[in-house]
């Protein structure tokens, strides 16, 4: 409540956090709100119309509502960043700890690695990835949660090193509880602000990750409507009907913003040195 | 060397811990020239406390104190020597008997503020032990027992479901004895466990502890840097300077008859307050700092700031030895 409360004085964050209910409100309602089933439904009769009342935010080249289509993306879209968080924020929190708790040796092997790793510039990971792989909504998500997972690593890495030089770890470690429970009842719990303030920023840099991907090609596959692909398509039809551009464009402008803000809201109400 | 003569406890009192010649000292890394030695934190230090008694250790900050009792709780590997438990080795036991004493030792750390663990509850700092150990029947034996802790502990048993940051300084320290308390100890070691607290409620803490220590029959080890709380609490008092230890003995000739040059110079120090110790008082300030444990004087530790130095101390270091019963120290000037 401590944390709800600071957060609604920080307005931008508040900005986000709306917009971020809202677009999960309409992924997980989406069959329900959009006029057309799916999206993917194609109607020649109806191409390239511009907003109307019928289709307010008009169609596709192959007669799809634009809306509709929107509509399903953000649900393509809160998946892939919030799964792909998950996925790389699991891998990083698996191997950070250890590395950060044990220290020694363990740490130099986990650490070298994952400096080896950090010379190839994330795109070009995720590419190769994607290249190694094959496209597609499963493989891209492994690509994207590759690239991050080194940056996540260190961070949880840090976090841990802190807190186990804490007297309560000490404390702990006197009355008996094993070095693994120690983790878990102990350092895991502590360093979770952190954490949620980066995976709230990674969900946007995810979320612009996918549509990028899915914006040359390498992502998403048609007809599933994600904004990147849309993107992509739009580009043709820029002069003839830019809205082909502008909706998806915004959806995404705004997810990986309100993200970010609400990121930023979150880092400033769990900041660590206003607490202990 | 310091403390090499060491005699074994006498057999009448038989010792609940004992520490025998232990070494800790810490690689300086990556700059081989300039530091060729290791930091020497502790230094062949030996002492035994006898079941039911207090010993306090006092020293300047930096001098090893809290390496010592870190060493004695095993959370820390000496370099060298052993620490005996109720007459058993327990620097180098495997992990099974270390968690049976564990149990059996507990620790009061100085910052009541960072040895609590924020996300938890009392029920859950205070019950930690007693879980690991299997120590309650079920969930509400447990609580009992918490609050039970607690209530011994000078806290009211509906605070048990706060966390940490809801209460203050020394309500914080006592948290922390009820924790150490916890698995039923029959060894605590206080490090510095009021200097952190205002000295208000550094008396509450100290009466309690020492309640405590009569009530439950607990040894403790009573590691400070302020005079006036070791001479309350301890029996015993040893000295220590520079990883070593210089003077020991009964806290009364420990501190009405200091041997040891460092001893008057640190009794020197602590204020006095009435006119009688004031007229009585005589100042040695001392001059410089303590010497940097990389490389130690040789000859006495403390010759580079003793008052009253002279050649021999510069070369040969003191013996350690008893002057009066029960009272030792390691001086060219008293043997």
């Amino acid at each position: 409540m401590e944390l709800f409360d600071s957060l609604r004085k920080n307005k931008p964050a508040v900005f986000g956090l709306i917009v971020i209910v809202i677009l999960v409100v309409v992924a997980i309602f989406a069959d329900m709100i959009s006029p057309y089933e799916r999206g993917i439904r194609q109607n020649s009769k109806a191409r390239l119309q511009p907003p109307c009342a019928e289709h307010i935010f008009g169609t596709d080249h192959f007669g799809r509502d634009v809306f509709t289509r929107v509509i399903h993306g953000a649900r393509i879209s809160l998946f892939i960043g919030t799964a792909t968080t998950f996925i790389s924020m699991f891998v990083a929190l698996v191997l950070g700890s250890v590395a950060g708790f044990y220290g020694g040796i363990v740490d130099e092997a986990i650490m070298r690695a994952i400096d080896t790793v950090m010379c190839i510039p994330g795109m070009l990971l995720s590419l190769a990835v994607v290249a190694a792989l094959g496209q597609g909504l499963g493989n891209l998500m492994v690509a994207i949660a590759v690239s991050s997972v080194p940056g996540f690593t260190r961070l949880i890495r840090s976090v841990v090193i802190s807190i186990a030089e804490t007297d309560f770890i000490e404390a702990a470690r006197a009355s008996g509880t094993s070095e693994f429970m120690i983790i878990i009842r102990h350092v895991l719990p502590n360093s979770m602000g952190p954490l949620i303030v980066q995976s709230t920023m990674s969900i946007a840099r995810m979320i612009l990750f996918a549509a990028g991907f899915s914006f040359i090609g390498l992502g998403v596959q048609p007809p599933a409507p994600e904004w990147g692909a849309m993107l992509a398509d739009a580009r043709e039809f820029l002069r003839r009907a830019p809205y082909l551009m502008f909706f998806p464009g915004t959806s995404i402008l705004l997810a990986s913003l309100s993200f970010n803000l609400l990121g930023d809201g979150l880092r400033d109400a769990l900041d660590p040195k206003l607490k202990l | 060397m310091t403390g090499s003569n060491y005699q074994p406890a006498r057999q009448e009192d038989r010792a609940l811990l004992e520490a025998r010649h232990i070494k800790k000292y810490f690689s300086v890394r990556g700059d081989a020239i300039r530091h060729p030695s290791a930091i020497r934190a502790v230094d062949d230090v030996s002492f035994s406390i006898a079941k039911g008694t207090v010993l306090g250790l006092v020293g300047e900050s930096g001098c090893g104190k809290t390496t010592v009792g870190r060493i004695i709780l095993n959370l820390i590997k000496p370099t060298e020597g052993s620490v005996f438990f109720d007459g058993e080795d327990i620097t180098g036991c495997g992990r099974r008997m270390m968690r049976e004493v564990r149990r059996r030792l507990q620790i009061v750390f100085q910052d009541p503020f960072s040895s609590l663990d924020p996300h938890m509850t009392v029920y859950d700092i205070v019950g930690e032990g007693i879980r690991n150990y299997k120590l309650a029947r079920g969930k509400a034996d447990l609580m009992r027992q918490v609050e039970c802790l607690a209530v011994k502990c000078g806290l009211s048993e509906d605070l048990c479901s706060r966390y940490p940051h809801q209460f203050s300084g020394g309500q914080r320290q006592r948290i922390c004895i009820a924790r150490a308390l916890a698995t039923n100890p029959e060894f605590i070691v206080c490090d510095e466990a009021v200097s952190a607290l205002d000295v208000s409620i550094q008396a509450q803490i100290i009466n309690l502890l020492k309640e405590l220590q009569e009530d439950m029959g607990l040894t403790y080890l009573f590691v400070s840097h302020d005079l006036r709380v070791v001479e309350f609490i301890s029996d015993e008092v040893a000295v220590m300077y520079l990883g070593k230890i210089l003077e020991k003995g009964s806290a009364e000739d420990v501190f009405r008859h200091p041997l040891h040059p460092y001893t008057e110079a640190l009794l020197s120090a602590a204020p006095a307050f009435t006119e009688e110790e004031k007229s009585a008082k005589k100042r040695i300030i001392l001059e410089g700092d303590m010497p940097s444990q990389t490389n130690s004087p040789s000859g006495c530790p403390f010759s580079t700031r003793c008052p009253y130095v002279e050649r021999e101390c510069q070369t040969f270091a003191p013996e350690w030895g008893e002057v009066t019963p029960g009272h030792f120290a390691a001086c060219h000037r008293v043997k």
